[in-house]
């Protein structure tokens, strides 16, 4: 018989009454209420701790019980059934359990769910969208960080004719001209816009040795273009901050934007690598070693690290540090192994006519 | 002020006392929070329900409950008008100028109704000892309040924005009910001014303090500064995280706890149900230390602390709210039958909503 408080549901007025099930009807009684419903017609709440629970009748009065060990037996005798999320809710080895699975299903989610969504979402998008993203986003750079080229005419109707006549490693390359700009903020550096144009700074220019270096960073953001990987990295990022938010923003905004961009980080790592494997696809279909790319990242990171010694500062120098902008050394600590491995696919290459081995 | 300080208070208080703990939450909430991700976040509607039931019953006033009576499914309808909504402001711009200014007048014109809405359906799904709460705020209010509130603040560079906070409140407090007896709020403009403008004065202090502060941990960048060159941008961007956690993190930790401490034990403390009145009066220090603590835990535990924060905050939070009854609590009645009847009811699920996340 447990004990329960009683409202009526038109007055706040609180009755202490006693409860019981028989017959399949909840019974209440005492403080002047006498009541009899069936328990079919009794919304019983489900536990949740030891907060009280609540026998809710359909004329709006409802009962509050507070001693679970009895209005559990009570309810049991009578054959009512806890529902599996509320025994599940209550039992430790289930909450252990549910840890594993969310960790589990965040990593499955941030490893391939997400870029796998942002695949699919950016292949679909109408073109509209990445024009009028890539407008926006060279109109914001050229504001900040751009300058006119200030390479002449011919040199730049030279490269672009070069860059016309690369022909892509398969059917269906993405089409892409030039921008040519300068700046001497970012140093050297190439970017692709989502719509395929690529800005060439005048930087890059200078410091490659001949133009098979450059026609191999335009190979390489043409991998980008290829891949929608500008749009991809937009929609993975604004999905990592959402989830994070969702995570822990009621607690603190600061704490969701914080580790979204470390979690960024790894994804543009993986575009970086999709990237250089479609320039030395590029550069092989045209004849040229894929090391010519890995000559220039080589000599990128020589004149960053003299940089850096110059200033007296810091020898990591990993801090991705270019904002939205699909920089070409914003993964510098793989670096190295990506050098190893434009080196490696110049194996590929076919040899020259004439001196193939002979059987 | 027509604070009636004379009348005696025949009543003796009636404390109101949290019941809830973090572990016995944490197993409600880790469960519930697979069944989101597992349903990609259809469950999370459910989940929000649980949330809410578990805190409003373990909230004890004068021996008895709180209760929340929303129903998952009027909860996910309005996550999914939401959600559109969040889309159409985050890619309006992005598509085109014409779709951006569209989407904004679109935005403009419902969200003062869904907000209005959502106080309504909350308000609605809560009762305590059988009487439900109530909404009563009007749509032209709403208007008012939230978009007059909104131009009001932004293109007065937040001049207004204490004037707005009040005027909300006043809407939001002055056409709720309990039962039959109505709440009413009495805080002033200036009140409000009074608090922001201290706030105001503390953000200053703040950002100086702690940028001269920043400035003598991390100087690797001032002979550049001093010597007029431009540092190298990575170098910036670098010195970026160290300022968030030495400037922007205590910056923000502090303000809102003093803003959350005193314009809540204002806002309370000025609230009347009928002619009972409320005292909750809380510590900016002590709210301080709560956040800290909780966002260090949450940060070391990689946010499986949460639950146990939330708890720590709502006993906090209901621990410090006391009633000062003016007669019996018996006395209130409850709302005449057509009210909450079964027509009352079908129209709050059809056109009530709750878009907060």
């Amino acid at each position: 018989m447990p004990a329960a408080a009683y409202y009526d549901g038109r007055t706040a007025r609180r009755h202490e009454v006693q409860i019981s099930v028989e017959g399949g009807a909840l019974l209440v009684l005492g403080d002047g209420i006498q009541r009899r419903e069936p328990l079919s017609a009794v919304r019983v709440s489900e536990r949740l701790g030891q907060a009280p629970r609540l026998l809710s009748f359909s004329d709006g009065a409802h009962c509050e019980v507070r001693d679970h060990a009895a209005l559990e037996a009570a309810l049991a005798a009578a054959g009512h059934r806890q529902g599996l999320v509320e025994r599940l809710q209550r039992s430790w080895r289930a909450a252990a359990l549910a840890v594993l699975l969310c960790a589990g299903a965040a990593f499955i989610a941030y490893r391939w769910g997400i870029p796998l969504a942002a695949q699919l979402i950016a292949a679909r998008l109408p073109p509209a969208v990445s024009r009028q993203l890539s407008d926006s986003t060279l109109q914001a750079l050229d504001k900040i960080w751009l300058e006119p080229t200030k390479l002449d005419a011919q040199r730049r109707a030279a490269l672009s004719r070069g860059f016309a006549r690369l022909h892509p490693p398969a059917e269906g390359g993405a089409s892409a001209s030039i921008e040519f700009r300068s700046s001497p903020k970012l140093g050297p550096n190439a970017f692709a816009l989502p719509d395929g144009r690529v800005v060439l700074l005048d930087q890059l220019v200078t410091l490659a040795a001949n133009d098979d270096e450059i026609y191999g960073v335009l190979a390489h953001e043409l991998g980008h273009v290829h891949y929608h990987h500008g749009m991809r990295m937009l929609l993975q990022g604004s999905a990592v901050a959402l989830l994070l938010t969702a995570w822990v923003g009621d607690v603190s905004t600061l704490l969701a934007t914080l580790p979204a961009g470390l979690l960024q980080a790894h994804y543009s790592r993986d575009f970086e690598a999709q990237a250089d494997d479609y320039a030395a696809a590029t550069l092989l279909a045209n004849g040229i070693p894929p090391s010519r790319l890995a000559d220039l990242l080589q000599r990128l990171v020589a004149q960053r690290d003299s940089g850096n010694k110059d200033r007296g500062k810091d020898k990591d120098g990993n801090k991705d540090g270019d904002g939205e902008m699909r920089s070409y050394l914003s993964s510098h600590p793989a670096t190295s192994e990506r050098i190893l491995r434009l080196r490696q696919a110049d194996r590929l290459l076919p040899p020259p006519q004439g001196l193939s081995p002979g059987r | 002020m027509d604070f009636d300080q004379t009348q005696p208070l025949v009543q003796e208080p009636e404390a109101v006392r949290f019941h809830g703990n973090g572990s016995e939450y944490f197993r409600i909430w880790i469960v519930n929070l697979l069944l989101s991700i597992v349903t990609l976040g259809i469950y999370s509607a459910w989940a929000k329900v649980r949330r809410l039931q578990y805190f409003y019953r373990n909230t004890e006033l004068a021996g008895s409950t709180f209760e929340y009576h929303g129903q998952p499914l009027t909860i996910l309808k309005g996550r999914v008008v939401g959600l559109l909504l969040l889309l159409v402001y985050r890619f309006g711009f992005q598509i085109s100028f014409t779709v951006g200014v569209l989407s904004l007048l679109l935005l403009a014109a419902l969200l003062p109704i869904l907000l209005r809405n959502s106080l309504r359906f909350r308000l609605y799904n809560s009762s305590y000892r059988g009487l439900r709460f109530r909404f009563t705020g009007s749509a032209a209010g709403a208007y008012g309040v939230f978009l007059g509130g909104f131009f009001g603040s932004v293109f007065t560079l937040y001049l207004l924005a204490p004037l707005f906070h009040q005027l909300f409140k006043e809407y939001q407090h002055g056409n709720s009910w309990y039962g039959r007896t109505r709440f009413s709020f009495h805080a002033t403009t200036s009140q409000f001014y009074g608090i922001y403008g201290r706030a105001f004065l503390m953000l200053l202090g703040l950002v100086i303090g702690l940028s001269v502060l920043a400035g003598f941990l991390f100087h690797g960048l001032l002979p550049h500064v001093a010597a007029g060159t431009k540092p190298d941008i990575r170098q910036l961007l670098r010195f970026m995280l160290p300022l968030m956690l030495v400037v922007y993190l205590p910056t923000v930790l502090l303000l809102s706890a003093y803003l959350g401490a005193r314009l809540q034990s204002l806002i309370w403390t000025n609230t009347r149900l009928g002619e009972h009145r409320f005292d909750y009066r809380l510590s900016a220090r002590q709210l301080l230390w709560i956040y800290f603590s909780n966002f260090l835990a949450i940060v070391l535990t990689l946010g499986f602390y949460s639950p146990w924060a939330a708890v720590r905050l709502a006993r906090y939070h209901a621990d410090h709210m006391t009633l000062l009854p003016a007669s019996p609590l018996q006395g209130f009645i409850a709302d005449q039958p057509q009210d909450v009847g079964a027509i009352g009811e079908e129209a709050a699920s059809m056109f009530d909503i709750d878009i907060s996340f």
